[in-house]
């Protein structure tokens, strides 16, 4: 089948990042020029390029300044309520969990998006575990009492203030220097990326447990996404599709060589690093399960209000065995 | 002829000199915010969380009411390598473009940010932080700021340009004319250009 | 297009149009001529996202510290402090300025700020005691410039907002160099009145008494320091909560000299937020500007071009100093680095080059700017501080100073580690 020539911006996450290097660049340069037999271009650029945070794409992507574009979930959760529900903090174990909890909500997502906010929903891809980086030793959830923390998003928030510690806002490139000296003592962010940034170098315990997973949308402006011919529409679902599997192999696959490098183990992506891997227990999850269900769902459902909370009971809940409350 | 216009150019010149004070208080009281923050932190190991959000809108609402003053005592810099080669006359020509052409920008800037503002009611947006703040509130009080300086833009360009028209130079370079190092010297009495002074 | 945008921005600012104005009208122009992409939409959201960032709340607390301190008499009491130490050099008082800018530099976050301070109290010095006009004013622009390289420095932060680069790690490492360059413009002095000895006028002399008596004096300045500085390495506090703590003891300190008053307070916000409003409207207009500028590809044109030349490192970066001092000549220096960063910074580190060096590099460049006519602000303070004669004394009393900051940067390229080896001690 012949699509028509079709031509679009995308504007991806950071630059410097794998998520976008390894990710999204390949799949909007190579992957979709080549399976649409040369009809459909991409022109792509990370945010970072653009001078942007990333948490003004929801409103880009509305008043129809960019036509495609992916942002965290977490940065419109002050729009968009919604957006938190699939990386509430420290409500999966693992990523197949994620995985699951993610395209179980995902529809929800996808409604919410269209009729409230105007925005097409394409896909929901992860980066990878947000762990904890802490320079003095913790062996468990109990330790974080007291610690003062650099987080973001409101539901990190709401979890740190549960364990008795102290969130902080911090820019990203003033963790290093705020951990060196003390400022903070612990700082959440991804396996692999913390590598990267070399807070390693800044920590010596390393508490492997997911608080997230910096989950990513990717959308298109409604009106950009009305005017393409539907062939070409549901070439890119189809393509998208595909492509979403692969993003989570990835984050699956960056969490371990993260985890390893940061612990002395085989390493691929970053630096090999020797901090101290603390093994978590049982009790540990138990904790954290009871924390979610105390504090941070209900937080979370009274930001969201009762008819969204209910929804999230009918989908994450019921695969969870949680309940948020409805009022 | 500018005999009974001016009310508005006094009335402006009051509203935009009371908005610098409240603008500056803000970040004074930030300054307070952020020590008080650090201090807690040290000593009592508690945070007051949210001093950096805080602080964040004070700047966007501190510099939105602080510049329709800036435009009064035309702080808001001018390159005049060329400016300064020319008499009265072109330069009071000069002047008016200057005085337009940042109204033409204050007047977009408004309308865009308005436009924010408009976004975040209808999506009832709220800070993703743990004081959840609803943006409309810091987004509005960023606006109320932008309007002043575009209201002061409009009123200054009237006079400028009705000036300009009567041949006025004096009067234009007077209203919106390019600040020299010895009207700052003088406005400030006999201190260093405070002004223009701290601009890095 | 890249010829087009140049001429527009070259007219718009040639015109004498409000900088932040020229930026942004430049910035619509681009957007209606060369995208597709209606990015004029996105003003409002980058304006709020731009003038919300924590980092960029350093601006007005650093500007309101400066003038706090401006007017609490803390400059008088530096200057005599270090004038009794070092006048006996040949060129006398002269060395004082170049200390004095030093030790100011050390509590204050811009040059301007700096220069006014210390050239308010020289400058009546030196008809007193009938000093060379020229060179005298000339240590006074350059000595000013040292505040932005001395940390704090709001130019420093920034190039680190702009570049990601981490703000404590440059402050390090201006240290060495500010005090190098310090050293290096007292050089210049001794050099000029070596060679013509009447450009030195009367010197004074103190006795051992009066000197340490004196240090008294350098000691409110020195808490400043290590209050502000301090706090950011005792892991008290990141570097725009330091500026907090900057404006709260430079209070304290002007309670202290007993100028502290309600007038005071006024003339200091009046004089900090107009300064504060018109720096985040270059930033705001800068910020859009730079999104259709990387949305049309600029940027990206640019890394090309330069990888295209296919020069050696060394070269790429002495023809991109040579194209700052240029554009120094004519640009104000806020608009510069703004324009120039997001643009040249990522041209620079795809070299293999230091961001923390560049950074110290750049610092020096703009120095440079600030003292080269015609468009050299620290020139036009002295001169408005002096408030006579003609303000060609200064920019030539200003251009040996040039020299030793052209010898300064030629002295970082070739050995890095002046600035990176205290940085690097420390992380
Ligand atoms: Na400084
Ligand atoms: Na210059």
């Amino acid at each position: 089948q012949e699509l028509p020539k079709t031509s679009f911006n995308y504007v991806g996450t950071w630059g410097n990042l794998s998520l976008y290097n390894k990710v999204e660049k390949p799949f909007f340069e190579q992957t979709i020029p080549e399976q649409s037999g040369g009809a459909i271009t991409v022109t792509v650029q990370p945010f970072t390029e653009m001078g942007l945070k990333g948490t003004e794409i929801l409103r880009l992507l509305r008043s129809g300044v960019l036509d495609m574009s992916a942002t965290l979930l977490s940065y419109i959760g002050g729009d968009i309520p919604e957006a938190e529900a699939v990386d509430l903090a420290g409500i999966t174990r693992d990523i197949d969990e994620a995985h699951r909890m993610t395209d179980a909500y995902k529809p929800v997502l996808a409604e919410v998006f269209e009729k409230q906010y105007g925005v097409k929903l394409l896909a929901i891809i992860p980066y990878h575990a947000q762990i904890a980086y802490c320079r003095q030793p913790i062996t468990g959830l109990d330790d974080f009492k007291g610690l003062k923390i650099r987080s973001s998003g409101r539901s990190q928030g709401d979890l740190i203030e549960a364990l008795g510690g102290t969130p902080v806002g911090m820019a990203f490139g003033e963790v290093v220097p705020a951990l060196e000296k003390g400022v903070i003592d612990c700082g959440i962010t991804g396996a692999l990326s913390g590598n990267l940034a070399k807070w390693d170098q800044a920590t010596t315990h390393l508490y492997p447990l997911p608080i997230s997973w910096a989950t990513t949308f990717v959308a298109a402006g409604n009106d950009f996404w009305a005017k393409l011919d539907p062939a070409v529409q549901t070439f890119l679902e189809e393509q998208m599709s595909a492509w979403e599997d692969l993003a989570w192999e990835s984050g699956r696959s960056e969490t371990a060589d993260g985890t390893s490098c940061n612990t002395g183990g085989a390493c691929v992506d970053g630096h090999v690093s020797d901090m101290t891997l603390i093994p978590v227990n049982d009790a540990d999850y138990a904790k954290l399960r009871d924390l979610l269900a105390s504090v941070v769902v209900p937080r979370w459902a009274e930001r969201c209000g009762s008819e969204c909370a209910a929804r999230w009971n009918e989908t994450i809940g019921k695969e969870l065995n949680l309940t948020a409350p409805t009022e | 002829m500018d005999a009974p216009r001016p009310r508005f150019l006094a009335l402006g010149e009051r509203i935009s000199r009371i908005a610098v004070w409240i603008g500056g208080l803000m970040i004074v009281l930030t300054a307070g915010l952020i020590t008080a923050e650090v201090l807690l932190r040290k000593i009592a190991n508690i945070s007051t969380g949210g001093a950096d959000e805080l602080s964040g809108y004070a700047l966007a609402v501190g510099s939105s009411w602080s510049m329709g003053f800036a435009l009064l005592r035309r702080a808001h810099v001018r390159v005049d390598a060329l400016y300064g080669q020319f008499s009265a006359t072109p330069r009071a020509w000069l002047d008016c473009l200057a005085i337009l052409a940042m109204t033409g920008f204050a007047l977009v800037l408004t309308w865009f940010c308005a436009g924010v503002l408009q976004e975040s009611i209808t999506l009832g947006a709220r800070s993703t932080t743990t004081l959840s703040i609803p943006l409309w509130l810091p987004q509005g009080l960023w606006i109320t700021g932008f309007l002043i300086f575009s209201a002061l833009g409009l009123i200054l360009s009237f006079h400028a340009v009705l000036a300009l028209l009567a041949g006025k130079a004096e009067r234009v370079r007077h209203l919106v004319g390019s600040r020299t190092a010895e009207e700052e010297l003088s406005e400030d009495g006999g201190q260093p250009p405070a002004n223009g002074g701290e601009r890095c | 297009m890249l010829t087009f945008a140049l001429v527009l921005l070259f007219a718009l600012i040639g015109l004498s149009i409000p900088v932040a104005a020229a930026l942004g009208l430049l910035g619509l122009s681009l957007d209606q001529l060369f995208t597709v992409m209606p990015l004029y939409r996105a003003i409002g959201d980058i304006a709020w996202s731009a003038s919300t960032d924590f980092l960029l709340v350093a601006i007005p607390l650093f500007v309101l510290m400066g003038e706090i301190l401006l007017r609490s008499g803390i400059a008088d009491r530096v200057y005599r402090a270090v004038s009794a130490w070092i006048t006996w050099l040949p060129g006398g008082i002269m060395h004082a300025n170049i200390a004095a800018c030093t030790a100011f530099a050390a509590i204050s976050g811009s040059t301007v700020a700096t220069a006014a301070t210390i050239g308010t109290v020289a400058i009546p010095q030196m008809e007193k005691r009938k000093y060379g006009t020229r060179l005298f004013l000339g240590t006074l622009a350059s000595g000013g410039t040292l505040g932005i390289l001395i940390p704090p420095s709001i130019n420093i932060i920034i190039y680190g907002a702009l570049t990601d680069t981490s703000i404590p790690e440059l402050y390090l490492a201006g240290i060495l160099p500010g005090l190098i360059l310090a050293a290096l413009f007292s050089l210049t002095v001794v050099i000029a009145c070596l060679i013509r000895p009447a450009l030195g006028g009367e010197r004074e002399s103190h006795s051992w008494g009066e000197r340490f008596r004196s240090l008294v004096d350098l000691v409110p300045p020195a808490i400043i320091f290590v209050i502000v500085i301090g706090s950011i390495y005792a892991g008290l506090a990141t570097p725009t909560e330091s500026a907090a703590l900057g404006v709260v003891s430079s209070l304290i300190l002007a309670a202290a000299y007993r100028r502290l008053s309600l007038a005071m307070l006024k003339a200091s916000i009046e004089g900090a937020m107009q300064t504060t409003a018109m720096i985040m409207l270059i930033i705001v207009a800068a910020f859009f500007l730079n999104l259709v500028l990387s949305a049309i590809g600029l940027p990206q044109a640019v890394s090309a071009f330069v990888t295209e030349l296919d020069y050696s490192p060394t070269v790429t970066l002495l023809m991109i100093v040579g194209l700052y001092v240029v554009l120094g000549l004519f640009l104000e220096t806020l608009t510069l680095m703004i324009t120039t960063i997001p643009i040249i910074a990522p041209v620079v580190f795809s070299l293999g080059y230091d961001p923390v060096w560049f950074g110290i590099i750049l610092m020096l460049l703009i120095e440079t700017a600030l003292i080269t006519p015609p468009v050299g602000l620290n020139l036009y303070v002295i001169q408005g501080v002096r408030g006579r004669g003609q303000v060609g004394d200064v920019i030539y009393g200003a251009l040996p100073f040039v020299l030793a900051l052209m010898t300064m940067i030629l002295l970082l390229m070739a050995l890095p580690q002046i600035a990176l080896w205290l940085p690097n001690a420390v992380y």
